[in-house]
């Protein structure tokens, strides 16, 4: 196995009394699409500008095909970084902002230009290296920030939310896109995102940060399917949370006093009876059926229907159980000719609920 | 009630248009009055006009103020040049680092603007003659002349660079500029239109001034401090042509900035 082009060591990073950065170690490797995924404040941009050289850790290392570039400044690193808001140079044409980092680097101007027209062909720039980055749409300004962040052939490219200043439609273009990119070049991508779609069309591997800290770091179906902490299994994907009181435990499975309702649940790891207990299942694990349909599951719970969210391909049933509590199910559209307040039964299985030690919130 | 309406935004409309003229004349009568009289035979009671360039000759054969007039552009240049590198210095520091005393540091660039032109002076004298052993020279008074330009021109220049985004200096430091580099390459081109107004701001701080220089030149003559020498044997005709001169050259100068500006021709910093 070869060599990891990123490596974190124990890197800690403090700004006062907020550790940004806690302990990260982390290795990422040739070919790798990274996404680093949390909430606004996790510290995910920290991570990245510690990588870039624009912040230097409190304690650890950073490692760049095993060099160790820690005290290495952001010049001397040889990373690409696409930045949130593009920061293309405002005076500067497409041509020149593309071709800057091999400017600096001293290249050739045969190199330039060979590799200037190289980065403008693979984003589909052709005609547009003598306009000024204000000239362009938000799409083409995003290219160009690729074009940029690509041109030198980095050992790695870093990527801080870059598509967050895009319109809805755009993004869904640009991810497939960006996807596209890394796949042709081979280097790896770090990807930091507060978006879950974005991380999950794209990556291959995820880390879940919250606090400074990594919650989970793992293939992204297993972050889907198999949250490992409380907190990923609320902020990846789209869950019913069922907070109750572990009424049993036998082995594996376990049931939960759901406010008056029993759900049968997979024993959380260390549980005991008589703990408070968050059961996450995602809104696609659940069904609906009219009252002793066929459908797979241990759990089963009557109810009514509220409403119908219509979505296109799929749609969100909102059910009101007889304990008070809504449920929201996730289903093909076409499926049944449910109405309104129609009495109906939910059902899942116990698999498909992942449990943690209720949160305090 | 249409009617009435309408000649109150007329009344409305014509006082604003009288108070706008009365502001300006406030502001201008004086300078046009001294143009308008340096191209008179009677310097005392121009009226009627009597018009004649004698003033205009006066000056030009007078060597006194061609020496005088390029001491004042050097000591203008010398002392713009100064302000301009401390102000873009310390506004930069300040922008960029963001330190909890920034508000501190600024207020301390801004306070020499309450110290009076004549202590500067004064004090700016005693301090070089007996504390650096400095003879008064026209070093010694681009140095005094720079306290308060770097006053001014850091308002400037804070004013005008607060909406630069520094997160392009990281941008461009991790795509391999060097800090240097970097502020060639890119904060300079954004931010040259903020350093040209503080230059010209304090450049004419410099030119015009009279107590500061006055007190550290010694014997080296200047426009400000031969005008003032030379008020003393009466009003030359070459003072109103010089003053008209100065003035309308300020104001040609502006004039064209405002409209280079105003239809584009040059664009001051870039646009998004």
């Amino acid at each position: 196995m070869s060599e990891p082009v990123l490596e974190l060591r124990n890197v800690t990073k403090r700004f006062g009394s907020v550790t940004a950065a806690d302990a990260i170690t982390l290795s990422v490797n040739q070919g790798e699409f990274f996404a680093l995924l949390g909430p606004s404040g996790s510290g995910k941009t920290t991570m990245l500008r510690i990588i870039a050289g624009l912040e230097v850790p409190d304690e650890g290392g950073v490692f760049i095909n095993g060099q160790d570039v820690t005290a290495l400044p952001p010049y001397a690193r040889g990373v690409g970084m696409v930045f949130q808001n593009f920061l293309l140079f405002p005076h500067k044409r497409v041509g020149e902002n593309v071709v800057f980092p091999l400017r600096m680097q001293g290249a050739s101007k045969a190199e330039q230009d060979e590799r200037l027209k190289w980065a403008l062909d693979l984003l589909r720039l052709d005609g547009l290296a003598d306009r000024y980055p204000h000239q362009l749409s938000g799409g083409q300004q995003q290219r160009v920030a690729l074009a940029r962040g690509l041109i030198s052939r980095p050992a790695l490219l870093l990527l801080d939310e870059p598509l967050a200043n895009l319109d809805r439609e755009l993004r869904k273009e640009m991810e497939v896109e960006v996807r596209r990119y890394q796949v042709e070049l081979d280097i790896p991508f770090i990807y930091v995102t507060h978006n879950q779609e974005e991380a999950l069309t794209m990556s291959d591997r995820i880390a879940v940060m919250n606090h400074g800290r990594f919650e989970q770091v793992a293939p992204k179906l297993e972050v889907y399917t198999h949250p490992t902490s409380r907190f990923v299994a609320g902020f990846v994907g789209h869950s019913n949370v069922m907070t109750g009181t572990l009424a049993a435990i036998e082995g594996g499975c376990a049931s939960l006093d759901w406010n008056g309702v029993t759900v049968a649940v997979r024993t959380p790891p260390g549980a005991s009876v008589g703990d408070r207990v968050d059961c996450f299942v995602k809104l696609e694990k659940m069904r609906v059926v009219a009252p002793g349909g066929a459908a797979q599951g241990e759990n089963r719970v009557p109810g009514t229907l509220r409403d119908i969210i219509f979505k296109g391909s799929t749609a969100d049933y909102l059910v009101t159980l007889e304990n008070g509590a809504e449920l929201m199910i996730s289903e093909g559209s076409e499926t049944m000719g449910f109405q309104r307040k129609d009495p109906l039964e939910v059902v899942w299985s116990a698999e498909a609920g992942a449990c943690f030690p209720a949160g305090g919130a | 009630m249409a009617a009435g309406s309408r000649v109150a935004v007329a009344a409305y409309k014509g006082g604003s248009g009288l108070l706008l003229t009365l502001l300006y004349l406030f502001l201008y009568a004086p300078i046009v009055y001294v143009i308008y009289t340096s191209f008179n035979k009677d310097l005392i009671w121009p009226f009627p006009p009597d018009f004649t360039l004698d003033a205009y000759f006066k000056l030009a054969d007078s060597s006194t103020y061609h020496e005088a007039l390029w001491n004042s552009v050097l000591l203008g240049l010398g002392s713009a040049i100064l302000c301009t590198v401390v102000a873009t210095m310390g506004s930069m520091s300040i922008l960029k680092y963001r330190s909890r005393w920034r508000g501190l540091i600024a207020v301390i660039y801004l306070c020499p603007l309450f110290v009076a032109d004549l202590l500067v002076g004064i004090s700016s004298l005693l301090f070089n003659r007996q504390v650096l052993g400095l003879p008064g020279n026209m070093g010694s008074a681009m140095i005094a002349n720079a306290v308060h330009g770097t006053s001014f021109a850091f308002l400037i220049m804070i004013a005008q660079m607060a909406r630069y985004d520094w997160r392009l200096d990281d941008a461009a430091m991790v795509f391999g500029a060097k800090p240097l580099r970097c502020f060639w390459e890119v904060t300079l081109p954004i931010i040259w239109p903020a350093m040209l107004g503080a230059f010209i701001i304090s450049f004419i701080l410099a030119f015009n001034n009279l107590e500061i220089s006055f007190y550290n030149l010694g014997a080296i003559p200047t426009l400000p401090t031969i005008a003032w020498g030379s008020l003393r044997f009466g009003l030359g005709a070459e003072l109103f042509a010089l003053a008209a001169l100065v003035n309308g050259v300020v104001l040609v100068t502006f004039t064209i900035m405002y409209l280079l500006m105003r239809y584009r021709i040059v664009s001051f910093g870039h646009r998004d």
